[in-house]
């Protein structure tokens, strides 16, 4: 019933079509601005080798699935309050309809409703993903004239496994939200506070608390430090360092960022690793995902109880 | 002065794909109660609509009190009074403000004292600084029909005023009709279901069939004319299954 | 007039009883107050982090935060301005405009001697003095903070400079509640009353951006603005684009205003931007019908 409804929802399609508007703009940008750097790489190289030159720095390389930076960070924000409005809403409409009381006069378990809405959504989640990340990666193929390897379709799977967990957990969480709440009022506020800590307040202080990101390119580049010389620098700063992490991973949002920028090798360290290396790497972050996900659903199924749902229902 | 409060002529509206008041012609003297009676989906929210210059008409006329609603919509505005099915009002604020933010609206400048005087008349004293949101049904529709007539105006429309109140409270709303007509000779135009209470109250009926009038007459006259009917319910159904 | 004054005072009563609102101007005024802390403790630590590597003759540079000015300090608030400020003023927006539609009061309303300029415009200037209350709140509040930060009272040019700051901060976020306004009217669900300027929001925070500049969301999330990728065609994407990043244009306009070293622009042109934006919101929610105001809502 909850597929059939969503089916039908004109919202749920102009959510779906403009999020895909936005991931495969960003691919595009993407692919257009390597274009620029690689023929800006190769004037410059020729330029040096007219001049009887070599250019010692590297010619940047298209790696394609690194194309898909700026529609994750898509999925980590707009994702991510659409997973909660949608949450809200399936729980919503039933109070607001007066449909709750029809429901559970009828003989099914204390856990039907919520599992179904919950399945429901999961699949949407799961095909809204697969589409998402189809096509930007469709984008990337034509864009950036790329080609895929079978191990970045496993890589591509395994990013579509996180983000469709990480939209899980906001959904799973705004559905409890919105089912404990007597007020669905309430239940929005406490939704919207929490996405815009978590998504975007919390990460912006760790970023902001990054000090190589206190300068315009970055403040080891200014200072002229290599990045040994960095590494080692910073270790003096572990309290500071560890701090600004223990904030950073206290939102899921961080952890579906290393996770999905690890597989995709946005992050260099795990650039064109092995599945295997990636998966030990970042396997705190999966774990937690995971966690999360699990943690979420279970309190989730726990307040879409009669109960909880009746005592609350306007 | 006009002898009819509401003249519609021709009266009609659609949309796109249905036609939802066909032609429809309508007089209700000064002073009279009518009740506007129909199935569901007749069309009576959309005549009260109409009347109340809220919806613009796809053809036809209409006149309040000889003004006509097109040509002077804001004139008729300050004349007539409505209260709409299931209002809600606004919860987090008292009964005074709300009645505060409507007279204001309506062009009455320091409306307390007249806010006063008509929370008196309808006996509503006390809740004067009690939030909406705590009301039951029948203290909400009191402070519905206080918005309505703060403005003394001289056509009030009501639509389904006794759709969710219990008895007592049908009793004394039908009470409040009864002496806003008698005391201060408003005429009053009321959609309404409930056939028992149309015989308590109103003067003349009009019986609105999938958009256009079936029937119009004083209560009086339309007993006469039904007389193998026992009841205006059964003149009523009987209206409504003729061809 | 008169009529519109009506609408004005029953906006402000509103808003200051409406919870949804309120909880984000809390989280509003929090992150701002916090945001001059962290600021200060992050060139704190860049600036023991230049020492060492100083010590340690690695580099020769000077110190890039050597003589910060005090207004540093608020450059995080330009970014919660953005964030949580234009969120905020859109959820006013909604929120004035499904208010009569759930309590069934438009009909109330609309029957009622006065004109849908005066009703729409009344909502807009009452929530625009709303958002002016909430931005000079929060503005003492900063003030007071960098001025702890800084342990003196600030020259007085840079205070003055804060309070344009803030006062930029108005027409932007009014523009976002004109948005909201709009959404809320047009809308027949509640639910995608809020989506749809959200997503405009989105749009012209992160979309438009990257087309002119290829920068990526999140990095559109520092006040450290991100060089924009020079040649190709984002020369002339930008200088299209530029102006309807909204957003960003605020952020360099206030980085002008807060006197930052790292931002260049077009002070002018900035302003120009963010003026246009809200009087083509306003004049698209003048628009609206009264078929629309009326329109039946759903969940």
């Amino acid at each position: 019933m909850e597929l059939l409804d969503v089916r039908r929802s004109r919202l749920m399609a102009a959510l779906l079509g403009f999020f895909l508007l936005a991931a495969i703009i960003s691919v595009v940008v993407a692919s257009i601005d390597f274009g620029v750097k690689a023929d800006a790489y190769k004037a410059y190289t020729d330029a040096l080798a007219a001049s009887g030159s070599k250019n010692p720095i590297a010619a940047p390389q298209l790696f394609p699935l690194q194309l898909m930076r700026a529609a994750i960070e898509y999925l980590e924000i707009l994702g991510a309050l659409f997973a909660i409005i949608l949450g809200y809403a399936a729980i919503a409409k039933e109070k607001q309809r007066g449909t709750l009381s029809l429901l559970f006069t009828r003989p099914i378990g204390p856990f039907t409703l919520g599992m179904g809405k919950l399945g429901a959504l999961a699949i949407v989640w799961l095909a809204f993903v697969a589409v998402v990340v189809s096509a930007t990666m469709l984008t990337a193929i034509i864009a950036g004239h790329a080609q895929l390897t079978s191990e970045d379709i496993g890589r591509l799977l395994l990013t579509i496994l996180g983000a469709w967990l990480y939209l899980l957990v906001w959904t799973a969480v705004s559905m409890a939200i919105a089912s404990w709440s007597r007020q669905l009022t309430t239940a929005l506020i406490i939704s919207i506070v929490l996405w815009l800590l978590v998504v975007l307040v919390i990460p912006q202080i760790g970023d902001t608390m990054d000090p190589d990101n206190q300068v315009p390119g970055g403040l080891f580049k200014s200072l002229q430090i290599a990045k040994p010389d960095e590494v080692a620098v910073l270790a003096n700063f572990s309290g500071y360092n560890s701090a600004r992490d223990a904030l950073e991973i206290s939102s899921v949002t961080k952890h579906f960022e290393r996770y999905a920028f690890a597989f995709l090798g946005i992050k260099d360290q795990y650039n064109q690793q092995p599945i295997g290396v990636v998966w030990a790497g970042v396997f705190i972050n999966t774990l937690a995902l995971w966690l999360f996900a699990v943690g979420t659903i279970g309190i989730s199924l726990l307040t879409s109880k009669p109960k909880t749902l009746l005592r609350t229902s306007k | 002065m006009n002898e009819f409060a509401i003249v519609a002529n021709g009266l009609s509206k659609s949309y796109k794909d249905f036609v939802a008041l066909d032609s429809l012609n309508l007089k209700v003297r000064r002073g009279e109660i009518f009740g506007l009676l129909g199935h569901n989906g007749a069309g009576k929210t959309t005549t009260v609509n109409l009347l109340t210059t809220l919806l613009a008409p796809t053809a036809g006329t209409v006149e309040i009190e000889g003004v006509d609603t097109a040509a002077s919509a804001n004139e008729v505005r300050k004349m007539i009074g409505y209260l709409p099915e299931n209002v809600q009002l606004y919860n987090n604020m008292t009964t005074l403000e709300n009645l505060r933010f409507f007279a204001s609206l309506s062009g009455l400048k320091k409306p307390d004292a007249r806010i006063r005087e008509v929370l008196d008349y309808l006996e509503f004293r006390n809740n004067d600084n009690k939030r909406i949101g705590t009301f039951s049904k029948g203290m909400r529709q009191r402070v519905g029909i206080a918005q309505a007539i703060l403005h003394k105006p001289s056509v009030l429309f009501l639509d389904e005023p006794t759709s969710g109140l219990d008895p007592e409270g049908v009793r004394q709303l039908r009470d409040v009709i009864i002496r806003l007509n008698a005391d201060l000779g408003v005429t009053i135009f009321m959609n309404t279901h409930l056939l028992s209470e149309v015989t308590k109250t109103c003067s003349s009926i009009g019986i609105l069939k999938s958009g256009k009038m079936a029937y119009q007459n004083s209560v009086d006259s339309t007993i006469a004319e039904f007389p193998d009917q026992d009841s205006l319910e059964e003149i009523y159904l009987s209206i409504e299954k003729a061809e | 007039m008169s009529k519109m004054s009506t609408f004005v005072r029953q906006e402000l009563l509103a808003l200051s009883r409406e919870r949804l609102p309120l909880s984000l101007f809390i989280v509003f005024v929090s992150m701002i107050s916090v945001s001059s802390l962290i600021g200060w403790l992050t060139k704190t630590t860049v600036s023991d982090v230049w020492i060492r590597t100083r010590e340690a003759g690695l580099t020769s540079a000077a110190n890039p935060f050597a003589n910060v000015s005090p207004l540093y300090y608020a450059r995080n608030s330009i970014i919660y301005i953005i964030l949580i400020g234009t969120l905020m003023a859109i959820v006013a927006g909604v929120a004035s405009a499904l208010r009569d539609r759930k309590a069934g009061t438009v009909d109330l309303i609309l029957s009622r001697p006065t004109s849908r300029a005066e009703y729409i415009f009344g909502k807009l200037v009452g929530i625009s003095i709303w958002l002016a209350l909430s931005l000079t709140i929060v503005g003492i509040i900063g003030a007071t903070v960098i001025t702890a930060i800084y342990g003196a009272p600030l020259p007085f040019p840079d205070y003055l400079r804060l309070a344009a700051f803030f006062l930029l901060a108005l027409p932007l976020l009014v523009g976002f509640a004109a948005v909201g306004l709009l959404g809320g009217l047009l809308s027949r669900r509640e639910t995608g009353a809020l989506l749809a300027p959200i997503s405009f929001w989105a749009f012209v925070t992160f979309v438009i951006p990257q087309i002119g500049t290829a920068a990526r969301p999140i990095a559109l999330l520092n006040p450290v603005p991100v060089p924009p990728t020079p040649g190709g065609p984002f020369d002339a994407l930008n200088l299209f684009m530029g102006p309807m990043a909204v957003s960003e244009q605020f952020k360099a306009a206030s980085g002008l205003i807060l006197q930052d070293p790292d931002i260049a622009g077009n002070l002018s042109l900035a302003l120009l931007s963010i003026f246009a934006f809200v009087l083509v919101a306003a004049l698209l929610v003048s628009t609206v019908k009264r078929t629309s105001i009326r329109g039946v809502l759903s969940e």
